[in-house]
């Protein structure tokens, strides 16, 4: 309700009524943020106790005793850094090639006719469908015969190419005017400089969606570099958090593990934000008027 | 061929024979886009090939085996989908994933729009708001399931305890096998939301102000402006987040591993971690692709009938060709 | 703790440093297959990680420093134990070549009868380990043997044994259960000493606590339903007798615990940590805590000296006493690159008298030569004593680990815990109507 009469009221350009919407949003979005929240802010609050703090019962969310240097000590474990600069490494290809894949792949489906091009589609978002744990070890097999186990090109090669990422991209571009393409093309653009001059600068926010999601998942990515990383030196940073929580273990470390774990999302937290920035220079306000 | 039907164009002129069509498309005016287009596909098609074709006919091929995965695979024909016809988990399993993706989903998608209709909003902090919605996707996952283990936590968890004060006996959640479900449903819409979010909100951000305007000066009212301009131009991201959800819930795998490793007695064991099971516990690959294979033609199968519906609805499947 | 390891360690080791002088003259840990001047890598995962894996760590460089300077130690250790799992399945299905892997007696059976881990016995016979078998726990040498054949080396073993709250005890006037304690009296004291501290109707003091668990294995009930009388399967392991009323006697006991005296936290008031169920023990929460002996050094970090606590034997059933033991071993996969190296360093690593006692004592579990059992609890703990005595002594002497099997883990999974959950959560608290459907289950699966 709060959001239908928000629309109305910024539209209507009646100041007052949008003030009020405005104050009713925030406090409906904080008292539902508070949820969203809550986790996150516990994961911060545990890397700040020592580790009989984290083991208090009833727990507690203020820590007892503060310990800062829990980041000093998570930041010195062994291979931490290296491996925060395996997975840097990692996303940050991943990244990039899957917005240069997915954004032509889906310029074609969305807006170039040939034959069989729907049928492809089908076909290859259907490989979404098929479970990953199934193609885990004949994709291990095929790692092995191209020598590629326990390197970094294991897990960034094959993930290079995303349906997921192409299926998105297609389906953004195909709300693009075609006005904007066509003027291009009587201008005399060649289909790659049109998607290039044209077409990408307009999907941003999608471009930026794909990217924060790409980088999300590889910086997360678990179990197939778990089982294609064996070596300590090529590791990413999920596989030494894993490894600090051994169940049979003596004593977890806890609170050197919340640390990490912030340390972790730090980087995921400002590849959000950046991409926010590309949100609010949308797509058409600046495409119509600068094509048009 | 249901897919065929399904994404050709509706009002296709006249239908000439595919050999004839691609001729058509090799020659003349066609002939430029046709090769751009498959020059576009290319590095997907490519890397498609090297790296998932062998696996998934692997896959495709152990399905019919007995496979320990120490010995060699030993052909078996269809035996191991004679097996999941009596096998109680598999049918307990397959009615978990319906239960979860059936209920997690639109609940799901519901939220998620009207939390992109309010982040869409121009206002001070906004980033801020949307930053928060997205934080449980960044969290690190056995951090976020340790929480909602003690927000679920029946005597002194928070949700009880909320409920306790309106006078509630609130269920025992993770420890009950009816509520073990609604509890991971939850959980995951927490963490899944932002991303349902996002895109929605990534779609919002592309609709030309312009047609708000013009619709503004037909006096269309707010509830007009939603149905004839924002729904229809958000359908696209909208049938994108439909498909890639469903899909997404259909092979959920993590919450389920982290928040109650599948119990209690099966109670949120979905396929999924079924096949896992199979897999790499009881070292039986052979079933465990079985398993995948029915997973993967339930998938298929709801999301042709999408495709098939998407005609009526979805912005740029009407398109004509 | 992490200062007082490191300085027990160097004592040791400077101790070991004067045996080894003397010692390594002597014995030559080779087996004579090996080239002395071999060069390459030697492949080695496990789910221990840093902290625990250590005093093996140790070891291996010490192998490899005296007979084989040129191999190169490739460690994939700390891999998680859930994740481990998966890892080594899919990892020797793809064909990797690991030499050397740490094996859980839970799986044994399963590895050995898929043709993953490769039979020791010849090994074994050409190049004997000291003091094997007789110095080696019995239950655990048998929980890695399968169809006859050895298919692992158990380097340490977890016996079970109840953690006592002594503050709890004096303020009730009772006195702690010991080895000869009966079941009935067991569950008298548990009663006697459930309180409700504040009258609000909720316990705030349970008697016992981790007995039972949600998703547990039937290792946890297993020395019960022996203790009882009771088995699970035939002799053959081809059937279930688990409909016995011993069986059904055992398992209502601990069903009772939780729902009729309620002296047993029910599974939602134990789970309110994510982490571990030890809190409620270490918070005074609880008098009486069922644990293995790993949790000894956990308490002592989490609890201290905060209050008086010790360790006791579990009780005595009508048809005997029966201690709970699980246990890890090094296994060596099939597809081993050298097996032979690995072979000599697993008889070097868990025989060699000149670092056993520092293994042992840099572990939270002992390591299953008995002759070193004594050093596995550090001296400076309050709880050295106590802990030799519950789980080197009684626990090692009743040892009994449930009847592992080629299928055990898809029956655990299948059969076990999804009967027996319903039991832990209270939908069905009648032992005899689970344990019925279990039978007929575990029938039907070990005759398919």
């Amino acid at each position: 309700m709060a959001t239908a009469s928000a629309r109305k009221g910024s539209l209507f350009g009646q100041k007052q009524t949008k003030i009020l919407t405005d104050l009713v949003l925030y406090v409906v979005l904080s008292v539902v943020g508070i949820i969203f929240i809550l986790p996150f802010a516990w994961m911060v609050a545990n890397s700040f106790k020592d580790i009989r703090g984290i083991y208090t019962y009833p727990p507690t969310f203020i820590p007892e005793v503060w310990q800062p240097e829990n980041y000093v000590e998570a930041w010195t474990m062994t291979y931490f850094d290296l491996g925060f600069l395996n997975s840097a490494i990692v996303a940050a290809a991943v990244v990039l090639g899957q917005l240069f894949t997915a954004s032509l792949a889906g310029y074609a489906f969305a807006r170039l006719r040939f034959p069989g091009r729907d049928k492809i589609f089908l076909l290859y978002i259907s490989l979404m469908m098929l479970p990953f744990i199934v193609l885990m070890i004949p994709l291990y097999v095929q790692m092995r015969a191209f020598g590629w186990v326990s390197t970094l090109q294991a897990v960034i090669i094959p993930f290079l190419f995303t349906p997921w990422g192409t299926f998105m991209m297609r389906q953004f571009m195909v709300t693009i005017p075609r006005e904007l393409e066509d003027a291009a093309r009587i201008d005399g653009c060649g289909f790659f400089r049109t998607y290039w001059l044209i077409i990408l600068p307009l999907t941003k926010p999608a471009l930026a969606t794909l990217a924060i999601f790409t980088f999300v998942n590889t910086w997360n990515m678990f179990l197939w570099p778990l089982i294609i990383l064996g070596k300590p030196k090529v590791k990413t940073l999920p596989l030494i958090l894993a490894s600090l929580q051994n169940q049979s273990g003596m004593r977890t470390p806890w609170h050197l593990i919340m640390a990490a774990a912030t340390f972790v999302v730090i980087p995921v937290l400002m590849a959000f934000v950046l991409g926010q920035k590309y949100y609010v220079r949308g797509i058409v306000t600046s495409g119509i008027k600068g094509g048009g | 061929m249901a897919a065929e039907s399904a994404v050709a164009p509706k009002r296709a002129p006249q239908k000439p024979g595919a050999i004839a069509q691609l001729r058509h498309a090799f020659t003349g005016l066609r002939r430029e886009e046709t090769i751009a287009g498959y020059l576009f596909l290319l590095p997907n098609l490519v890397g498609f090939i090297v790296f998932m074709l062998f696996p998934i006919l692997f896959a495709f091929y152990i399905m019919l085996t007995d496979w320990s995965l120490a010995k060699a695979p030993e052909f078996v024909g269809l035996k191991n989908f004679e097996t999941m016809v009596n096998d109680r988990l598999f049918w307990k399993s397959l009615g978990n994933s319906f239960y979860y993706t059936f209920v997690a989903v639109p609940t799901g998608i519901f939220i998620a729009f009207w939390l992109a209709l309010a982040l869409n909003r121009k206002m001070r902090g906004i980033i801020f708001f949307r930053t928060v919605y997205f934080l449980p996707q960044i969290t690190l996952t056995v951090a976020a399931a340790t929480i909602w283990r003690w927000i679920y936590q029946p005597e002194i968890g928070m949700i009880n305890h909320i409920l306790e004060i309106f006078g509630i006996d609130g269920p025992k959640w993770i420890h009950d096998t009816k509520w073990a479900m609604p509890s991971v449903i939850i959980m995951s819409n927490w963490q899944g939301i932002g991303f349902a979010m996002l895109i929605l909100l990534a779609g919002l951000q592309g609709i030309p102000e312009e047609y708000y305007e013009a619709a503004s000066i037909d006096g269309a009212s707010g509830w007009q402006r939603m149905r004839y301009v924002t729904l229809p131009m958000l359908s696209p991201a909208i049938f994108f987040v439909v498909v890639t959800s469903l899909i997404g819930a259909f092979q959920s795998f993590d919450q389920f591993y982290v928040l109650t490793e599948g119990g209690p007695a099966h109670a949120t064991t979905p396929l999924t971690l079924y096949i896992f099971q199979n897999a790499f516990s009881f070292f039986k690959m052979g079933y465990g692709a079985a398993l995948a294979a029915v997973l993967f033609v339930i998938i298929l199968i709801i999301t042709i009938i999408q495709w098939q519906l998407a005609r009526r609805w979805v912005f740029g499947f009407e398109e004509d060709e | 703790m992490i200062r007082k390891i490191a300085f027990l360690m160097t004592i040791l080791a400077l101790l070991s440093f004067g045996f080894a002088a003397s010692a390594q003259d002597m014995t030559d840990w080779t087996c004579g297959t090996v080239d002395g001047d071999m060069a390459g890598a030697i492949t080695i995962t496990g789910w221990e990680g840093p902290g625990e894996v250590d005093k093996f760590l140790l070891a291996f460089d010490e192998f490899f420093g005296e007979y084989y300077p040129n191999v190169e130690q490739i460690l994939n250790t700390g891999v998680n134990w859930g994740d481990y799992w998966t890892t080594l399945p899919a990892q020797l299905a793809g064909g990797a070549e690991i030499d050397m892997a740490w094996m859980h007696d839970t799986r044994n059976d399963t590895f050995a009868a898929n043709g993953w881990a490769l039979n020791l016995d010849s090994y074994l016979e050409s190049c004997p380990i000291p003091g094997w078998p007789d110095k080696f726990v019995a239950s655990q040498v048998d929980a890695f043997n399968y169809q006859g054949s050895q298919y692992a080396i158990p380097y340490d073993l977890a016996p079970g044994g109840l953690y006592i709250n002594l503050d709890l005890f004096e303020e009730a006037g009772l006195e702690p259960p010991g080895e000869h304690t009966s079941f009935e009296e067991f569950t008298e004291l548990a009663i006697a000493l459930t309180q409700d501290t504040d009258d609000d109707g909720d316990t705030d003091i349970w008697g016992i606590s981790n007995l039972v668990s949600v998703g547990r294995g039937a290792g946890g009930a297993y020395w019960i339903i022996k203790s009882f009388g009771g088995e699970l399967f035939n002799e053959e392991i081809t059937s279930s007798v688990m409909n016995s009323p011993e069986t059904t006697a055992a398992l209502q006991w601990m069903a009772d615990l939780l729902w009729d005296s309620g002296a047993h936290p029910t599974a939602e008031s134990i789970a309110a940590s994510g982490f571990t169920t030890e809190f409620l023990f270490a918070n005074g929460n609880v008098a009486m805590h069922y644990a293995l002996n790993d949790a000894a050094s956990r308490m002592w970090e989490l609890a201290g000296d905060s209050f008086n606590w010790t360790v006791v034997p579990t009780p005595t059933g009508p048809a005997g006493r029966y201690n709970f033991i699980g246990g890890s071993a090094f296994s060596i996969p099939t597809s081993a690159a050298h097996p032979d190296l690995s072979y000599e360093l697993i008889r070097f690593t868990l025989a060699n008298p000149d670092h056993l006692c520092r293994t042992a004592a840099m572990g939270a579990a002992l390591v299953s030569q008995s002759e070193f059992h004594n050093c596995a609890a550090p001296d400076d703990a309050p709880y050295a004593d106590a802990y030799h005595e519950v789980f080197s002594v009684i626990g090692a002497r009743d040892g009994v680990h449930p009847p592992y099997h080629s299928k055990y883990l898809e029956w655990e999974s299948s059969v076990w815990v999804a009967n027996m959950d319903l039991l832990w959560t209270g939908e069905e608290r009648d032992a005899s109507v689970v344990v019925q459907r279990a039978h007929d289950q575990t029938n039907e699966l070990l005759g398919g």
